[in-house]
C-alpha cells in the first residue's frame, strides 16, 4: 500500500473528505502555537516581585537567586 | 449492663439515674466512664445499635444549602455505638497557646478557659486514645530545618482507637453504667420554670417510648446533632432550648482541606518515608491577623503504580517523569506523581462565622424530629488565612532550601474565593462556649446558659477551631466535664 492509499483509506475509515482531512492536519500545528503562546502569556502575567528576596514565576515561589541557579539545569523548564 | 430498647418494650419508666449521657461516641463514653468511676449511676443512651444499620444512619440525612458539602452530613458521621470513632483516622494534636488568646481575627470572644485547664487532662486522654507520653515528641522529624515563621506540628497517631471495640465490654459489665442502644432521644422536657430539665423522652425504632430522669443531663451527639436536638426541643420554648441568644447552630466550622499546590525537591534523601507537617508560628499569625493551620508536605520517593498493567504504566510514567516538559503536558490531561515532587495539603482553621450555621427544616425523620439543614459558609477571613499560609510556607521552604512550591492559581490572586476547598469531617462550634450568652450557648463549665442541669460536650463547644484535629481535645473536655459534674452538689 503506498502513502496515497493509506491516507485515502484513513479518510474513508473516518468519513472525512480530502478537504476536511487537510483542514485538520493544518490546524493542529496552529493550535500548538496558540497553546504555547498562551502559556508564555500566562507565565508573564504571574511574574511579579513578592518582596526583595522572592519572586513568583508561573505560580512558583522562588528565591531570586534560583533564576541564576536553575538556568541550564534540568529544572529550567519547571517554572514555565 | 446492656439494654437494647428494640427488644425491651416493657421497661417501667421513668427510669432514674444520677446522670443521663446522650450519645455513645468518644465524648459520651469518656464522660460516662469518669462518672461511673466516681460512683454515679449513669444511663448511656445511644441512638444506634451495636453495629451500623440503615435505620439509624438514615436519621443523619439532611440538606446542605451553603458551600458544597456533597453528602457529608450523611457520610462524615456514624450513628452506632462508638460513633464516628468507628471510622476515625486517629490523628491527635492539641490547640496552641495562641489559640487561647483573645484576637481580633476571630471577631468574637474566644476560649473562656485557659489552655492549662484543658491540657491538665492530656495524660488521661492519651491513655484513652492509646498514645504514649513520647508520642508527640516522636512527631518531630530528624531534619535539620527550622524556619522563622513555621514550626513542626506536634502530632501523635492513635492506632486509631475504636471506642466500641475498646470499651464495649467495660460498659456492658459496669455496675454503674446502663448502656441503652437503639435508644433515640426525641425530647427534652423542662420544669415549668424553664430553668432545669425534668426528664427526657427516648424512643426505640418501634412504638416504644420511655422517660428517663436524672439530676444532670449531657448531650454528646456531635456538633451537628447537638444543635439539631436543642433546636428540635421546641415544645416549651419555641426557638429551642438554650437558643434565647439565637446562637444554637451558628458558627459551624470545619477545617479547610485545600490543595495548596505542588512542590519539588532536589535532595530526596531527607524525604524518604517523611511527611513534613508544619503550623505557623504565633508571631506569624498575629502579624498577618490570620487563623491557624497545618501545611503538610509528602514527597514521592519513588514512582508507584498499581493494577494489572502496572509494569507498562510504570514504564510510561518513568519516561514522562524524566522530561519536565512532557510531565507538564501530560499533567494537563491526567495528574500523577513523579519522584521528587508532591502536593502540599492542608488543614486550615475557619473563623467563627454566625452565618455559617446548622438549622432545622420542615422535613421530619422517622422519629418525628425535623431534619438538619447545613448552611456552611466560607468568608474573606478564611480565604485570607489560606492565602497567607500558602504564600508563607512557600517562602519558608525556598528560604530554607528544602523545596520549591508552586501555588495553585486561585491562591495567587490577591482576593476572591479559592477553588477546591474541601473539608476534614471536623464539625465544630455550633454550641460554642462563652461566658457571655450573646456569643455562645454553653458557659465555661459546658452548662447551657439559663438551664441548671443540662450540659453539652464535644467539638460543638469549641469557640475556635485551631490548627489541630478535634478528637483529642474533645476527649480532654469530656474528662473535664465528667469530673466537674461528679463534684457538683447535685451530681
Amino acid at each position: 500500500m503506498d502513502n496515497g492509499s493509506f491516507v485515502k483509506n484513513q479518510m474513508n475509515a473516518h468519513g472525512l473528505s480530502r478537504r476536511s482531512f487537510l483542514t485538520v492536519v493544518l490546524t493542529l500545528p496552529l493550535l500548538g502555537i496558540l497553546h504555547v503562546t498562551q502559556r508564555v502569556e500566562s507565565s508573564g502575567r504571574h511574574v511579579s516581585d513578592t518582596d526583595d528576596e522572592f519572586l513568583m514565576l508561573g505560580g512558583w515561589v522562588l528565591l531570586k537567586s534560583d533564576l541564576v541557579d536553575w538556568i541550564g539545569d534540568d529544572h529550567a523548564n519547571r517554572p514555565e | 449492663m446492656l439494654i437494647d430498647l428494640n427488644s425491651t418494650e416493657k421497661l417501667v419508666s421513668p427510669l432514674h439515674y444520677d446522670v443521663c449521657v446522650c450519645g455513645a461516641g468518644p465524648a459520651g463514653i469518656s464522660i460516662a466512664r469518669v462518672l461511673a468511676n466516681a460512683g454515679k449511676r449513669v444511663a448511656l443512651i445511644e441512638g444506634g445499635g451495636l453495629e451500623y444499620s440503615e435505620d439509624s444512619q438514615d436519621i443523619y440525612r439532611g440538606k446542605s444549602i451553603g458551600y458544597q458539602y456533597w453528602d457529608g452530613l450523611f457520610t462524615n458521621r456514624l450513628r452506632y455505638l462508638g460513633g464516628t470513632s468507628n471510622h476515625w483516622g486517629g490523628r491527635c494534636s492539641y490547640f496552641d497557646p495562641v489559640d487561647f488568646e483573645l484576637r481580633s481575627y476571630h471577631g468574637m470572644p474566644g476560649w473562656p478557659i485557659s489552655r492549662d485547664e484543658v491540657m491538665q487532662w492530656a495524660k488521661q486522654a492519651q491513655s484513652i486514645v492509646d498514645i504514649s507520653d513520647q508520642a508527640f515528641a516522636g512527631s518531630i522529624p530528624d531534619v535539620k530545618w527550622q524556619g522563622p515563621d513555621f514550626r513542626y506540628s506536634d502530632v501523635a497517631h492513635s492506632p486509631p482507637t475504636r471506642f466500641k471495640t475498646k470499651y464495649f465490654r467495660e460498659l456492658k459489665d459496669s455496675t454503674n453504667i446502663d448502656l441503652y442502644v437503639n435508644a433515640n432521644l426525641t425530647d427534652i422536657r423542662l420544669e415549668n420554670s424553664l430553668d432545669s430539665v425534668s426528664g427526657i423522652e427516648v424512643r426505640n425504632y418501634g412504638s416504644g417510648r420511655f422517660v428517663f430522669s436524672a439530676r444532670n443531663y449531657v448531650l454528646a451527639f456531635g456538633a451537628i446533632e447537638n444543635a439539631r436536638m436543642l433546636l428540635n426541643a421546641d415544645k416549651q420554648i419555641s426557638r429551642g432550648i438554650g437558643n434565647h441568644g439565637d446562637m444554637v447552630g451558628r458558627c459551624f466550622m470545619e477545617h479547610l482541606n485545600v490543595d495548596i499546590g505542588r512542590f519539588v525537591v532536589d535532595d530526596m534523601s531527607m524525604w524518604n518515608q517523611l511527611r513534613l507537617e508544619m503550623n505557623p508560628s504565633a508571631e506569624f499569625m498575629r502579624k498577618n491577623n490570620i487563623g491557624n493551620g497545618v501545611l503538610a508536605f509528602a514527597a514521592n520517593a519513588e514512582l508507584k503504580t498499581y493494577g494489572r498493567l502496572k509494569v507498562l504504566k510504570k514504564y510510561v510514567r518513568d519516561t514522562i517523569c524524566k522530561s519536565d516538559l512532557m510531565t507538564d503536558i501530560s499533567r494537563r490531561i491526567v495528574d500523577f506523581p513523579c519522584p521528587g515532587d508532591g502536593v502540599v495539603s492542608s488543614l486550615i482553621e475557619q473563623v467563627p462565622n454566625p452565618d455559617s450555621r446548622v438549622s432545622i427544616g420542615p422535613e421530619r425523620d422517622r422519629l418525628g424530629l425535623r431534619r438538619v439543614i447545613l448552611n456552611w459558609q466560607l468568608n474573606d477571613s478564611d480565604y485570607r488565612t489560606i492565602r497567607k499560609l500558602g504564600m508563607g510556607v512557600a517562602k519558608e521552604m525556598a528560604k530554607t532550601n528544602v523545596a520549591r512550591v508552586q501555588l495553585n492559581k486561585s491562591l495567587i490572586e490577591d482576593t476572591g474565593p479559592i477553588d477546591g476547598v474541601h473539608w476534614h469531617c471536623h464539625h465544630m462550634g455550633t454550641t460554642r462556649m462563652s461566658e457571655d450568652p450573646k456569643y455562645g450557648v454553653v458557659d465555661k463549665n459546658l452548662k447551657i446558659h439559663g438551664v441548671d442541669n443540662l450540659f453539652v460536650v464535644g467539638s460543638s463547644v469549641f469557640p475556635t477551631g485551631g490548627g489541630c484535629n478535634p478528637t483529642f481535645t474533645l476527649v480532654m473536655l469530656a474528662l473535664r466535664l465528667g469530673h466537674h459534674i461528679a463534684q457538683l452538689r447535685t451530681g
